[in-house]
C-alpha cells in the first residue's frame, strides 16, 4: 500500500510502502541494521538515553503468539523506516466501560533511529512514520471489527505524539509501571484519517 | 519570506508534534529493557546513603 512520507531535510513528500505482513527474516534484517545504527552512534552525544535504546525486535517476534500479533512497517530506500507490533485480539475499550466496544492494541511501535530526534538532533531523515503506522494499525482494527478504535502504552517521550493524533489519555497505568494508556475512539480514527489526507 | 503567523494544518501539526518528541514509542517497557540499560537508569538515580549498620559481635564457637 502506498503512502507518503515527509524529507525533513527538503520538505518533499516521498512515496513509500506500508506493509502489513512483516516477516521474520524482515524482522532480523532490520533489528541488524537498527542496532547498528545505534552503536554507531556515541552514547556521550546523545542528550538522553532514547526509551527504545535496547529493544529487539526480533526478540519481540519471537516471544509473540503466531497468528495473534501482527507487525507492520513502512519500507523506503529498502529499509523498514518504523514498525509496529499489533495485537489481534480485541481488547476490551476504556472509553466506554458500560458498553461492549473493542480496541486493537498497539504492542510496541518504533520508528528507526535515523528518523528519531534523539539520535540525530535536527537532522533526522523521515517524517510521518508513525502517523503512518498508526493509520495502518486503524485500517487492521476496522478489519477485525474494531471500528478504527485503537489502545496503547505511551513510552513518556511520545506522550504528546499521541495526544496531538487524538488519542485520549487515562493517565498512568499501575500495573505497565506508570505508563499512560491512551485510546483513539473510532470517531476520532475517522477525523484522523480525514486530517491526514495530504 | 514565510509568515509564522499562518496556522499549521492538522497534518502538519501531527508531523511537527512527531518531530518534536524524542522517539516515537509505544509499549510496555518492562519487558524488552536489557539489565544494563536498568542499571543504566539505576546510577542516575539520586544516592540515598544509608547509615552503616553497627557492628555485632563476633559469634564465637566454642
Amino acid at each position: 500500500m502506498s503512502i507518503w512520507l515527509r524529507n525533513r531535510q527538503t520538505g518533499e513528500q516521498i512515496a513509500a510502502q506500508l506493509e502489513l505482513h512483516v516477516s521474520k527474516e524482515q524482522i532480523a534484517e532490520t533489528e541488524c541494521e537498527w542496532t547498528g545504527y545505534r552503536s554507531s552512534v556515541p552514547v556521550e552525544t546523545l542528550s538522553a538515553i532514547p526509551e527504545s535504546n535496547d529493544w529487539n525486535w526480533l526478540a519481540k517476534y519471537e516471544a509473540s503468539l503466531q497468528g495473534l500479533t501482527q507487525f507492520l512497517g513502512i519500507r523506503l530506500e529498502g529499509k523498514l523506516q518504523g514498525m509496529l507490533q499489533l495485537d489481534l485480539v480485541p481488547r476490551a475499550s476504556r472509553t466506554n466501560r458500560y458498553s461492549v466496544d473493542h480496541v486493537l492494541y498497539v504492542e510496541y511501535l518504533e520508528t528507526a533511529p535515523w528518523n528519531q530526534k534523539a539520535y540525530m538532533d535536527r537532522h533526522a531523515r523521515f517524517g510521518g512514520v508513525g502517523l503512518e503506522l498508526i493509520l495502518g494499525a486503524i485500517e487492521m482494527s476496522v478489519a477485525h471489527g474494531c471500528h478504527g478504535s485503537l489502545g496503547l502504552h505511551s513510552l513518556p517521550g511520545a506522550l504528546g505524539f499521541y495526544l496531538s493524533l487524538r488519542f485520549k489519555d487515562y493517565g498512568p497505568d499501575s500495573s505497565e509501571e506508570g505508563l499512560h494508556y491512551l485510546e483513539l475512539s473510532p470517531s476520532d480514527a475517522v477525523i484522523l484519517k480525514k486530517e491526514s489526507a495530504k | 519570506m514565510k509568515n509564522s503567523n499562518i496556522p499549521l494544518s492538522r497534518y502538519e501539526q501531527m508531523l511537527r508534534a512527531e518531530e518534536e518528541c524524542d522517539s516515537i514509542t509505544a509499549g510496555r517497557r518492562a519487558k524488552f529493557y536489557s539489565p544494563a540499560f536498568r542499571a543504566a537508569m539505576e546510577a542516575l538515580k539520586p544516592v540515598h546513603k544509608t547509615e552503616a549498620e553497627p557492628l555485632r559481635e563476633p559469634l564465637v564457637s566454642k
